[in-house]
């Protein structure tokens, strides 16, 4: 039994895994937002930043390489963990209570599935232009004024940065507890609070972006 | 005072278990939960049924002997208590108690509340220990231990293997169990040289008992009745990944026969 578990990896071993494609892609959404704030900055910004992403192809494509890499391996990594979950407890309880829990920590599973979801629509909508009704490469401001014209969009976007958010709030705890990082009390205390801090900020600022777009369109309708 | 249970009866293994309704109004809110159950038992014996099978030893909170589920909490619902601590108190007249066996894989039923916890004794085999060369006792000053660190060490080494983590814990890890024993050893001078050793064992053998992965939750600090703190988790995955990173335990030998030509013709 115990070579079996020599030639896999321990459960720790594959924590450590997601808590490291986990900080690539926590890092990830917090440059994302804030070169897309400049969506507040006018079309001229948003635009010339969209031109500064894809000057240097090079560059472009080993980031979105990493990215995808470090997405498929926490995809994976939180699957196998998942099924791992009904095993480790065949039967389960009649009655079981979580006293401890926070909500991020409790809906972990469910909030990275709605993200998955989310990520494959975010690239066809406004990355490929697939499921976008006026795709223009390069003309950011517009692509993003015309994509949240509509309501269903701008649900969709809000409800998966509500995810985000949850999602943020326990990652960013978790991964430095995966990797060993936070070995005394009061730091963990803080930490806690710096991953709630970070995740409604990540949430409420792209959740903004649709959300203004959609009241400018209403605006501009009357 | 009236109390109604919810027990989970089963028999055997083999057989399934369900749960059966016991009601009462012999119970006193200075009666232990434990002595309800004994109560229930005595009357249950004197009409010719099976007792409720469950464990005990000392009735104080420190042994590790007791425990199940009470109301879906383990050890019932305070703080740094077991389930021999829990008092009729804690419940409101006429409430409901639902009364269930921890449940792991690592921990087979063995009957109604009663569950093998062996898995935790072959993780301890696997490294919970300092080897000490035999002879006198050394000198107790010639190693100094930091305040700080005796203090950790000593409330990772409050665990009474009761199994309550893994019981409250929604993956059924024993990541809280097998944290406390690593830094327990760990934190301390004669722990040292099997440090890295240690982590990568102990954590191979509690993946190897089917128990499951840690998410953090903080369900298991919560349910300890010792109240050991998450961060034996976090020193656990510390001394974990540098032992995997460091290569623990794959330095060889570098033998070469004397008398080996130093070049070949």
């Amino acid at each position: 039994m115990a070579t079996r578990v020599e030639l896999g990896m321990t459960g720790v071993a594959k924590k450590a895994l997601m808590a490291v494609s986990g900080i690539v892609l926590t890092v990830y959404v917090v440059l994302h937002l804030a070169g897309n704030l400049l969506y507040f900055a006018g079309p001229a910004a948003l635009d010339a930043y969209g031109a500064l992403l894809h000057k240097n192809p090079a560059l472009l494509w080993s980031a979105r390489a990493v990215l995808f890499a470090s997405f498929c391996i926490h995809v994976a990594a939180a699957l196998d963990l998942y099924m791992r979950k009904q095993v480790a407890r065949p039967i389960s309880y009649g009655r079981y209570e979580r006293a401890a829990s926070s909500l991020g920590a409790r809906t972990m599973i469910w909030t990275g599935l709605i993200l998955l979801g989310f990520v494959v629509y975010h690239v066809l909508h406004l990355t490929l232009g697939i499921t976008h009704p006026a795709y223009v490469p390069g003309r950011v401001y517009s692509n993003v004024s015309v994509a949240f014209a509509s309501v269903v969009p701008t649900v969709i976007y809000v409800v998966s940065m509500i995810a985000l958010g949850l999602h943020v709030s326990h990652g960013v705890l978790a991964m430095t507890q995966s990797l060993g990082l936070t070995l005394r009390r009061d730091r963990l205390r803080g930490l806690r609070r710096f991953s709630v801090v970070l995740a409604l900020i990540v949430a409420l600022g792209l959740a903004a972006i649709p959300i203004t777009a959609l009241a400018l369109s209403f605006a501009r309708g009357r | 005072m009236r109390i109604a249970l919810e027990v989970w009866r089963q028999r055997s293994p083999e057989e399934p278990g369900r749960f059966v309704r016991y009601e009462t109004t012999e119970a006193s809110p200075d009666m232990s939960l434990l002595e309800l159950l004994d109560v229930i038992n005595e009357g249950l014996v004197s009409e010719g049924e099976e007792p409720i099978a469950f464990d005990s030893d000392c009735r104080e909170g420190i042994c590790g002997t007791c425990g199940f589920m009470v109301n879906g909490l383990a050890h019932g619902p305070l703080q740094g208590a077991a389930t021999c601590q829990v008092y009729l108190r804690s419940f409101r007249d006429g409430e409901t108690l639902f009364l269930e066996p921890f449940r792991a894989h690592a921990f087979p039923l063995i009957k109604d509340l009663v569950i093998n916890r062996s898995a935790l004794d072959r993780i301890i085999t696997a490294g919970g220990y300092v080897s000490v060369n035999t002879g006198n006792a050394p000198e107790a000053n010639t190693s100094t231990i930091p305040k700080d660190l005796a203090e950790q060490a000593m409330d990772a080494a409050a665990c009474i293997a009761c199994g309550a983590c893994i019981a409250a814990c929604p993956n059924a890890s024993a990541a809280l169990f097998t944290g406390a024993k690593i830094t327990h050893l760990g934190k301390l001078p004669e722990g040292q040289p099997e440090r890295g050793r240690r982590a990568l064992r102990m954590v191979r053998a509690a993946a190897a008992e089917g128990f499951g992965h840690c998410t953090f939750a903080g369900e298991c600090e919560t349910a300890c009745p010792k109240s050991i703190p998450l961060q034996v988790i976090t020193q656990m995955n510390h001394d974990y990944l540098a032992a995997r990173l460091r290569g623990e335990g794959r330095a060889t030998a570098r033998h070469i026969e004397p008398g080996t030509p130093k070049k070949r013709r």
